[in-house]
């Protein structure tokens, strides 16, 4: 079963074309990368999920329900969470303010009595932040940003995660961590979809790769062994994308 | 061109009628009370022709324009009142104090833009309307200044309305005249083009500060003037000719009419006093019915009257401008510009050492490299590597905070960027920077600027000298067009264009400016793959035609490996490879930067 | 003297702080300068005539039905103007525009129904001045102050220390972050004006037995809000609040001192210094003024 499709979805920012007909799948359960150089319409995936940017064409679904035509505050409340690029934490709010912030989806399906087991999950996964609470965001170092955008999108107890280029700027220790917390979750039951630029931070990550270019899948691997090579060489331009061999192997994807 | 012959006569046709009803008109009407409203239409006009040309052509939003009445009307009547001085040279002296005016309120209001100026234009309205109550001295107070004479023109005093009317026709058509000659003139279009995207025509080498100063100080000059003229119809006036309301209901006229088109100002100002005349049930109301038309105008019909006509009507839009009339081409003249022999340089470009911190970020850090004339080279790295800061840098957007740049052996680093601009670097933006209500042909037009720019004389008087350069550029920028294949929009709007063209037409506007460099920020971003490859024709042929070099970032390697001879890799603002296509792909310091290490 | 003009500069500053705040709440929460907040503070003071004077009801009644009234004038602006221009686009030009022909609208609209003449209220604790500290002053100069003073508190403490405050606060920092909380942000952005249009209103109530009333003091009072929240820091609504009631104490003071018939030109005056010297106000650190 898939978390998260996109049929056929075109989106646009004015007169650019964000997305070119894109369909993409993130199954239930499993972390889904998405690659590509910038521009490659990475962002614009997950934005087009959160209804962030408004589809011209095509559908998204949440677990078989169309969500494609509601506002982003309504398709928070179906249990999707989205850490933005360059985590957005609200800057003059303290740390517990923020994560507060982030439980409002509880509060507003009157859900209050998850909140504290949240919040101690969150404190557990990022024991660092349990001595800032009560400082304002701003203060916080990079890491520990990144670490308050992720622990405010878990406060609202998501099925889906969506993390936007969450080691951009990041020392690699703290990348490490970060992704460990996120194997983490995932072994817990949370579907992940994660958008990367950096390929070999993910690699040990997924079971499901999507390399996009111009606001197309060009590529789409699945399973444990997945072909990096093939990966690297449409990235750097060494080798043509096989178009036919990418699409032929979405449709197989499809038939699933 | 269109039809010109048809064009033309129509449009001679309707001048003509136009000029004869004009002129006859106080003599065919018995009432004089319709003179008077004639009298009133002409100085409203010309108060609305003034605030479209600050407001509609450069952009500046000014919602305290009868401060610039008022102040003309005032010091008109001192002079000829108090000081004695003879009516013509009062006039003068009063659009001089409010030339000066407009410059002490334009110069600092330069800065400001959106909600900040028009707070600012507001305040300045107020404090006039307040010192004029007040400052009885001068202007009578709240009584008001009487006894302001008519003027005695060769001879004959404009006693009666029916005279004055004369005076006040005269007064309109050289308004118009001159408003009209600006707009058509490379003055206008820079004036629209600052308007449009100030950072857009700063690239192309106008100067912002000196265009927005002139259109306040036109602007002012000709609200004073009707200030004067009002005086003397009226021979008397008091403060409440000059209150906030009648800048807001010019600023309405101005909207309804049309915002940007000279007609719709004349438009503007004939409904401004027609309209309370003719519909005596407005009486109390007719505030409240301008506010909501002009509400449901900014919502439904952003261009007024002249957008809907334009809309509705396209062919009689276009009889009523004519096109323009450019002289014959001095193939020449343009000949040497284009082939203009290379002087021998050391180096074409050289970043040495380039360093640039924001704060505690470092954008950019010892960069050095150097670029050879008529190559094309690329700029590659991931996100946030320090690219566009790069090309920012080289035009001039802000300085480096170490390290220089320099051009042809002319250090720039620390110059403008019209400065830049001028010496022949042109650059476009990552996201599309177009004058969106311009059509694709005066885009590439405006593009010209920086070897054909005319001065105001020039242009208010029509000079042949201003025929030339118009010839000119019309030539290059119709070499433009049909190098980069626009000749098939050329007469569309730049927002109605699908995203791959308005590309195109931005490459096409800087090719326009004659470059020797041009800086590319993306070009390929956004388009399909059958528009990059058109893309990567139209750069070949231009290094080829013309020896422009050219240097572009861009995020597809792919794009890059194409078309670049050689490619510089940034990473995190720091040169971390540079060579040919082939070097870098295999080059494994880049492989780490985009993939990371791999395991 | 020194001390009748300090009550009257509180008193001034109070009105000047309230208009300031609902500047600056408006504006951090939509971008949007609301060229029409003066006129909920005309409208605020005529009401209070016909239902506190005219009607004869009680104060806190007038109070309440005026704060109901203006708020919703104030989101039907937001409804019928504001949004549908957002929608399209949301160009400055066009919302500078609207916001000033919505205030010319009501200006005239209130013109029609109250007439042109200066009204007074009738004070609620009557006209008998007390003597404190040497001068003597009305009873209406206390309870402007006391109706401040409880408004910025409530205000406060909304956005402080209430959920839905500090969503409010949130739409304001990061309008997309927002969204993501669940956060409505439209209607955020028209409670906002509604409460803004409030704060606008009970300043109005508060000083209309004080000075004249009529349909035209909407705008100057406006701009003298705007000059007051620019003065402490648009962005800052603590900045605005000092930003009034130090516009009030230049005013009393200099009206006191210098002319009063120029007072009105001081304001203004100050407003174009601060403008063209420091336009991200005195209490905020600098940043660019774009919209």
């Amino acid at each position: 079963m898939n978390a998260v499709v996109l049929n056929k979805v075109s989106a646009f920012y004015g007169r650019v074309q964000a997305l070119r007909n894109v369909s993409f799948q993130a199954p239930e359960g499993e972390i889904t990368i998405v690659l590509g150089p910038n521009g490659a319409g990475k962002s614009s995936l997950l934005r087009a999920i959160t209804g962030l940017l408004k589809l011209r064409e095509g559908k998204v679904l949440f677990r078989d329900r169309e969500i494609g035509r509601l506002d982003t505050h309504e398709i928070i409340l179906n249990g999707i969470a989205l850490v933005p690029e360059n985590r957005q934490i609200f800057a003059p709010f303290t740390v517990r303010e923020n994560l507060e912030m982030g439980s409002l989806p509880l509060v507003k399906q009157n859900r209050r009595d998850e909140i504290p087991s949240q919040l101690k999950l969150v404190l557990e996964l990022f024991p660092l932040l349990r001595h800032r609470l009560q400082e304002p965001a701003w203060t916080l170092s990079g890491g520990m940003q990144q670490m308050l955008a992720i622990g405010r999108a878990l406060m609202s107890n998501p099925s889906v995660l969506l993390l936007d280029e969450p080691s951009l700027g990041l020392a690699p220790m703290v990348i490490q961590e970060i992704y460990a917390v996120m194997k983490r979750l995932n072994n817990g039951g949370l579907t992940i979809v994660m958008v990367e630029q950096n390929v070999a931070n993910v690699l040990n990550l997924a079971t499901n790769v999507y390399l996009m270019d111009t606001g197309e899948i060009v590529v789409h691997e699945i399973g444990k062994d997945l072909d990096l090579e093939n990966i690297l060489e449409v990235y750097l331009a060494k080798k043509d994308v096989n178009k036919t061999r990418a699409h032929r192997k979405e449709e197989g994807m499809l038939k699933n | 061109m269109g039809a010109p012959g048809r064009n033309k006569f129509l449009y001679w046709g309707f001048m003509v009628c136009g000029a004869a009803g004009a002129i006859l008109f106080p003599s065919i009407l018995t009432n004089e009370y319709y003179v008077h409203l004639a009298n009133m239409v002409g100085i409203s006009i010309i108060l609305t022709l003034s605030l479209n040309l600050v407001f509609g052509f450069a952009g500046q939003i000014s919602v305290g324009h009868a401060g610039f009445y008022a102040i003309g009307a005032y010091v008109f009547s001192n002079a000829v009142v108090t000081w004695g001085i003879p009516f013509f040279l009062s006039v003068l002296i009063a659009l001089l104090a409010c030339a000066t005016v407009g410059l002490l309120i334009g110069l600092p209001t330069l800065r400001l833009k959106g909600f900040y100026l028009a707070m600012a234009t507001l305040a300045f309205g107020v404090v006039v309307f307040v010192t004029a109550s007040q400052w009885r001295e001068f202007t009578g107070g709240a009584m008001g200044f009487l006894g302001i004479p008519r003027p005695t023109v060769l001879g004959y005093k404009l006693a009666t309305e029916r005279s004055y009317y004369y005076l006040i026709l005269f007064s309109v058509v050289i308004v118009f005249w001159i408003i009209h000659n600006l707009r058509n003139s490379d003055v206008g279009r820079s004036m629209v083009a600052v308007r449009d995207s100030e950072s857009a025509a700063g690239s192309l080498g106008i100067n912002a500060t000196k265009y927005k100063l002139m259109a306040f100080v036109f602007a002012s000059v000709f609200a004073g003037l009707a200030g004067a003229l009002y005086a003397s119809l009226a021979r008397y006036v008091s403060p409440n000719n000059f209150t906030l309301t009648l800048s807001f209901v010019i600023l309405a006229m101005v909207i309804l009419g049309g915002l940007g088109s000279n007609l719709g100002a004349v438009l503007g100002g004939m409904i401004m006093v027609l309209l309370p005349e003719s519909t005596h049930l407005l009486g109390k109301f007719h505030l409240m019915v301008y506010s909501l038309l002009l509400i449901l105008v900014v919502i439904f019909a952003p261009h007024g009257l002249m957008g809907l006509v334009h809309k509705l009507a396209p062919r009689t839009a276009h009889i009523l401008m004519p096109r323009q009339n450019h002289g014959p081409a001095f193939l020449q003249e343009s000949q040497a510009i284009l082939n203009a022999p290379e002087r021998e340089v050391r180096s074409f470009l050289e970043v040495r050492t380039l360093s640039k911190f924001f704060g505690g970020l470092t954008a950019l850090y010892d960069v050095s490299f150097s670029v050879a004339h008529g190559s094309i080279t690329g700029i590659i790295g991931p996100n946030g590597a320090g690219k566009t800061t790069l090309f920012n840098i080289i035009t001039g957007v802000f300085p480096p905070s170490q390290g220089k740049v320099v051009f042809r052996d002319d250090p720039i680093s620390g110059l403008k960027t019209h400065m830049i601009s001028h010496k022949g670097i042109i650059r476009t933006f990552q996201s599309v920077n177009l004058f969106p209500d311009l059509t694709v042909h005066e885009n590439v037009l405006i593009g010209t600027h920086r070897h054909y720019t005319s001065g105001v004389l020039e242009a208010i008087l029509r000079l042949p000298s201003l025929s030339r350069k118009q010839a000119l550029a019309q030539q290059i920028t119709e070499e433009v067009l049909d190098i980069t294949g626009l000749n098939d929009v050329r007469d569309q709007l730049c927002r109605n264009l699908p995203f791959g063209k308005q590309r195109i037409v931005e490459t096409a506007r800087a090719l326009a400016a004659r470059p020797q460099l041009i800086l590319l920020d993306e070009p390929a971003a956004g388009l399909a793959s059958w528009e990059k490859e058109s893309l990567k024709r139209t750069l070949l042929r231009i290094r080829d035609l013309f020896g422009i070099t050219i240097i572009l970032i861009d995020h597809s390697v792919h794009f890059v490996t194409d078309i670049c001879q050689h490619i510089i890799v940034l990473d995190s603002g720091q040169l971390i490879a540079q060579g040919s296509p082939k070097e870098i792909q295999e080059s494994s310091v880049v492989q780490e930067a985009y993939l990371g290490k791999l395991v | 003297m020194f001390n009748q003009l300090v009550v009257s500069g509180l008193t001034i500053g109070s009105i000047y702080a309230l208009i300031a705040l609902g500047f600056s709440i408006t504006f951090t929460s939509t971008k949007i300068l609301n060229f029409a907040h003066g006129e909920m503070v005309m409208l605020g003071a005529l009401l209070g005539v016909t239902f506190f004077s005219v009607l004869q009801l009680p104060y806190l009644v007038a109070m309440a039905l005026i704060m109901v009234l203006v708020a919703t004038i104030a989101i039907l602006f937001e409804r019928l103007v504001l949004h549908p221009i957002m929608s399209r686009g949301g160009h400055t030009h066009n919302l500078i525009i609207s916001t000033l022909a919505a205030a010319f609208f009501i200006s005239n609209a209130a013109e029609l129904l109250w007439g042109k003449d200066d009204l007074y209220a009738r004070p609620p604790f009557g006209n008998e001045p007390i003597a404190f500290l040497g001068a003597n002053f009305i009873p209406q100069s206390f309870l402007v102050f006391a109706v401040t003073i409880l408004f910025l508190f409530a205000t406060w403490f909304f956005y402080e220390k209430t959920m839905m405050g500090r969503s409010f606060r949130a739409v304001a920092i990061n309008r997309e972050a927002a969204s993501l909380m669940s956060i409505n942000v439209k209607r955020v952005m028209m409670l906002t004006l509604g409460l803004s249009g409030v704060l606008a209103a009970v300043s109005g109530f508060a000083f209309s037995p004080i000075t004249n009333a009529n349909a035209f003091i909407g705008m100057p009072l406006g701009v003298k809000g705007f000059a007051a929240a620019l003065i402490g820091g648009l962005t800052s609504s603590r900045g605005s609040v000092a930003g009034g009631f130090l516009l009030g104490f230049f005013e009393v003071f200099c009206s006191g001192y210098i002319s009063s018939g120029y007072k009105d030109a001081l304001a203004f005056t100050a407003l174009l210094l601060v403008l063209f010297l420091k336009p991200a106000g005195l209490f905020v650190s600098s940043r660019g003024i774009s919209e």
